[in-house]
């Protein structure tokens, strides 16, 4: 089982959230995450602060390097 | 008036996106066709910055955006591969068609295979690593349905391609393929990139690597498949008076396992994560890095190693797959057991405390590189199964 790091990058790969244009609501991520509200602020923080995720306007999306993170799973 | 052979290159990543070593191959190798006089259009995934159409050494590049989301990665690899053959299509379409289709791991199999049928082309694949060595085992439904993918573009194809020997006695084993429907052509990489001037000095301060101590380094994904945890382990073996730090570039899903293995073992001081560097800065780190290691578990090839040797810096290498053909024990480099924190550690001193014989092996690794690993000389291999494949040889 992936953590939830690594849960929220797959799903923004998959979802093609990978400009602002295609940024998603944090409010979808947490719906299909099944997980407390709280928990998934603190890791969007922490992605954020890695350089992985953008967020704009409560949207986020997949920087280069969280793009590159996301695929490297299955190189 | 001789014409042109035109190439049809699928790839699921194509610089600026460089997620694995598949990337730069398909790169180093289409400009190398390009030079020889085919023509190639590489159809590839997009990335941000990176436009949509591009010419760069004459290669075309057409990127394609797999705009409709999936709910996992099976379903986005589906739809990444029906926007490739839709892409290609549209190209084939608008230049008269192609005479042969290259297509590179199972990523894109499912695209070339259907254009292949669609077209009547000859369909030639690169498998660059197999999913039953990646994962350890096909137990998993991914791992079976990757394995099953790989095995269909065996079938499907005229000619594999794989880089290494023991890749090769592999796809033997495991899909039963006759030898002679396979070609081994080594991977390569462009060795002018590290003919520059390093002040290492100020380099190695980057990294807070003080002259007086010794610099490690690692680089790739920080994947189970890299080993990356076994070197990690490995410092603790090191003598101290070696005073060396390790300097880990890269990123991967076993990041922040890693991260916490470090600063839960009293590492924090002597271990650095940089993430993703640029080219530019990687090539730096190499030509200023005491040795290189690369620990890995599974390496059909390992072209990190072939940077190394070509930035003259000391290699340290897991003897296993294609590492242990590209690296001759004593002679151009140190081979070391696969997930073994002492055997590496022993490799790393053994460069380390021994600066005639670590110049002697870097010298020869050199000299190895230049001799054996050029893409004019790939691109040539390759020309060759294309035209067998259409029967022109």
């Amino acid at each position: 089982m992936l953590d939830l790091e690594e849960r929220i990058i797959q799903i923004l790969a998959n979802l093609n959230a990978v400009r602002p244009e295609k940024a998603l609501e944090v409010e979808a991520i947490k719906d299909n995450l099944k997980v407390e509200n709280e928990a998934i602020r603190h890791i969007i923080r922490e992605l954020k602060s890695k350089g992985y995720l953008m967020e704009e306007k409560e949207k986020i999306y997949l920087t280069m390097t969280g793009i590159i993170r996301a695929f490297s799973y299955y190189s | 008036m001789k014409v042109k052979m035109k190439v049809l290159m699928l790839t699921w990543e194509y610089p600026p996106r460089i997620i694995g070593g598949i990337s730069r191959h398909v790169e180093g190798l289409s400009e190398a066709l390009v030079r020889k006089g085919l023509e190639v259009h590489i159809v590839t995934t997009d990335f941000p910055g990176a436009p949509y159409e591009e010419n760069i050494k004459g290669v075309h590049i057409h990127r394609v955006s797999v705009e409709t989301p999936a709910p996992d990665f099976p379903t986005w690899v589906m739809l990444m591969n029906h926007y490739l053959t839709k892409r290609s299509a549209d190209i084939a379409n608008s230049i008269g068609g192609f005479d042969i289709i290259h297509a590179h791991d199972w990523l894109v199999a499912l695209s070339s295979i259907e254009i292949k049928h669609f077209l009547k082309i000859d369909l030639i694949t690169t498998l660059h690593s197999l999913e039953f060595k990646r994962a350890g085992s096909i137990s998993s439904p991914f791992s079976r349905m990757v394995d099953s993918i790989e095995w269909w573009s065996t079938y499907e194809s005229k000619t594999i391609i794989v880089c290494s020997g023991s890749m090769k006695r592999d796809l033997i084993y495991h899909f039963n393929l006759p030898e002679e429907k396979i070609r081994t052509i080594p991977n390569s990489i462009d060795d002018s990139k590290f003919d520059i001037f390093v002040d290492k000095s100020a380099v190695r301060s980057r990294y807070g690597i003080y002259d007086n101590e010794r610099l490690i380094l690692f680089i790739g994904r920080l994947t189970s498949q890299k080993g990356c945890e076994y070197l990690i382990k490995a410092m603790h073996h090191l003598p101290s008076h070696l005073n060396a730090k390790l300097v880990i570039v890269g990123d991967g899903y076993m990041k922040n396992d890693l991260e916490r293995e470090v600063f839960s073992s009293g590492l924090g001081l002597r271990v650095k994560f940089t993430g993703f560097l640029p080219d530019s800065e990687v090539i730096q780190l190499l030509k200023s890095a005491d040795v290189l290691v690369v620990p890995s578990i599974y390496e059909p090839f390992g072209i990190v190693a072939l940077e190394g040797m070509a930035a003259g810096v000391p290699v340290v290498a897991s003897n296993v797959d294609g590492l242990s053909e590209i690296i001759k024990h004593d002679y151009n480099g140190v081979h070391v057991y696969p997930r073994d924190p002492s055997s590496i550690a022993w490799g790393i001193n053994r460069v380390l405390s021994d600066p005639n014989y670590a110049q002697w092996i870097a010298k020869n690794a050199k000299s190895d590189v230049n001799e054996k690993y050029n893409w004019d000389f790939v691109a040539s291999l390759t020309t060759d199964v294309y035209k067998k494949a259409k029967g022109e040889s």
